[in-house]
């Protein structure tokens, strides 16, 4: 997973926009945030993806001796 | 420690099978073990005494008439506290879990009853099987026997330090990102991951559909051997349960390992591992090549979308599991391991779903890479040796990322690959710490790990060696 989101950093944002959010609000941006962050790694964007994911077994078993 | 305690899990089954000890003799010693290191490690959550007692007495009695159950016929052992028993709480390391008694036993458990084990206890773990230190903010922390002031890696943390510290012959662990291994390395025993869907999920508590495997924790590949042979094959309760046949994992063992060509990694499993584990695994390497084994360096695959394909499906499985008591109990869960649940709920659907897509093309690639070449992979489990409790005590914090990330980095993306892995002691540090190595092998390949752990633990006494605690 990606670096977290600091609630603190996300409140601090915030303040410096005029907004006056209480932690919990800014913890759950903070939570959203982190979320979407972990689906930017780099590496991620150049896969090679297969039809349907329930295909795996038979790649298991494929790849036995 | 007593004699009894010191065996191995393969002696002591044959010194009970011989009537040479009883089994109530046996549980004994374990019990008396458990309770004396227990103050000082945190291993055991709960023992069991007077159950097991009654079960000892019934497998002598039965000895006695001449019948035995099977190869663990008498042999006491304690497990990880999330393989449910019907009729008795399982805590999974948590404030949630525990409060009402199981409605059936998991099929690992049924299993290792029917090979003849008793069970004694039930196992320290982290909470919900979600960290690999071995912290558990509810029970406290498990203490690695070869130093208190270390973790014994986790989830199955008292899995670890109860085989070090001889207070069970065996114990069943979970590995989804390294559960079994990391407790095994940081601990000096052996530990293995099996193939997904070798050996049934049934009646385990979940973390993860995609990537939970479960496998044992013992004090030697030939114990593993054992344990797997009684543990492996379908089941009707678990439809992810594999009908690839079982070979016969004992009857592999002592078969020449000559000739096996092994894979030596020359990227990401060499990036940033402290001196002190290099030193051991290059060691290990040359005991593996004195056996006769072809050493053969592979360059892998880029793994680090493995690894971050590898998360998305844990976080986003965890966080559907534990969906319901995240609305109604998020105040019993642990500041860390709520966050890390949380984070799943915030991952966009298509992403998952991308991720179990991309499962299959990376296997395929790592296996064109790797096992076109060379039939076992060898590599370390954990790029540093045991760290202590404090410096791993992060919670929720920012730095929970880099720590959890640097314990997990060489364990998760096999997980993710389905692969089998066989975790055991390569040696020590210049601390005296422990380090672990793991033989990476082709799905369904447990008979040739385990013969090659065997063979390595027959030429070498790192697994042999007990902490002083």
């Amino acid at each position: 997973m990606s670096a977290p989101v600091s609630h603190t950093l996300v409140l601090d944002v915030l303040a410096l926009q005029g907004i006056d959010a209480t932690p919990e609000v800014a913890r759950q941006i903070a939570v959203a945030l982190a979320g979407q962050l972990a689906v930017v790694a780099p590496a991620y964007q150049r896969l090679a993806f297969e039809d349907e994911p329930a295909a795996f077994a038979s790649v298991l078993a494929a790849e036995s001796r | 420690m007593s004699e009894l305690t010191s065996l191995t899990l393969t002696q002591v089954a044959a010194r009970i099978r011989a009537r040479e000890v009883s089994s109530l003799e046996v549980l004994d010693a374990c019990i008396a073990r458990a309770e004396s290191v227990n103050p000082k490690l945190n291993a055991f959550l709960r023992i069991d005494a007077e159950l097991a007692r009654d079960a000892a007495r019934l497998a002598d009695a039965e000895l006695a008439r001449g019948r035995v159950r099977g190869p663990l016929h008498g042999v006491p052992m304690a497990h990880k506290d999330m393989f449910y028993r019907e009729g008795v709480p399982s805590s999974c390391g948590s404030r949630i879990k525990g409060e009402r008694p199981e409605a059936a036993t998991a099929t690992a458990l049924a299993r290792l009853d029917a090979a003849g084990a008793i069970q004694f206890g039930v196992l320290h773990m982290s909470e919900f099987a979600y960290n690999p230190t071995g912290h558990n903010a509810h029970f406290g922390p498990c203490r690695n026997p070869w130093d208190t002031a270390r973790i014994t890696g986790g989830s199955s943390s008292g899995a670890g330090a109860a085989v070090a510290a001889r207070a069970t012959y065996a114990a069943l662990g979970s590995d989804t990102g390294g559960s079994v291994r990391l407790p095994a390395a940081f601990n000096g025993v052996t530990g293995l991951k099996p193939t997904y869907g070798r050996v049934s999920r049934a009646g385990a508590m979940p973390l993860s559909f995609s990537l939970d495997t479960i496998g044992p924790l013992a004090r030697t590949a030939a114990d593993c051997a054992v344990l797997l042979a009684a543990l492996a094959g379908c089941d009707a309760h678990d439809p992810t349960a594999s009908a690839e046949a079982a070979p016969d994992y004992v009857a592999h063992l002592g078969r020449p390992v000559k000739g096996l060509r092994l894979g030596v990694a020359m990227n990401f499993f060499t990036e940033d591992v402290e001196p002190g584990v290099g030193a051991a695994l290059t060691e290990s390497l040359k005991a593996l090549e004195s056996l006769g084994c072809e050493i053969v360096p592979v360059t892998l695959p880029d793994l680090a979308p493995m690894d971050v394909a590898g998360a998305h499906v844990l976080a986003a499985e965890a966080a559907s599991i534990h969906g319901a008591w995240l609305r109604t109990r998020p105040d019993d869960y642990s500041p860390q391991v709520l966050a890390r649940l949380e984070r799943g709920l915030a991952l966009p659907a298509t992403k998952y779903i991308d991720a179990l897509r991309y499962r299959g093309p990376a296997l395929a690639a790592f296996s064109a890479a790797v096992f076109a070449r060379v039939d076992v992979l060898h590599a370390p489990v954990a790029p540093i040796a045991t760290p202590t409790i404090a410096e791993t005590d992060v919670g929720a914090s920012a730095a929970m990322d880099r720590t959890l990330g640097l314990l997990t980095r060489f364990t998760r993306p096999i997980n993710f690959l389905g692969l089998p892995a066989l975790a055991l002691p390569a040696g020590f540090t210049a601390e005296g710490l422990p380090v672990g190595m793991q033989l990476v092998g082709r799905p369904f390949s447990e008979d040739l790990l385990l013969r090659l752990g065997d063979a390595f633990q027959r030429a070498t006494d790192w697994h042999e060696r007990a902490p002083a605690v």
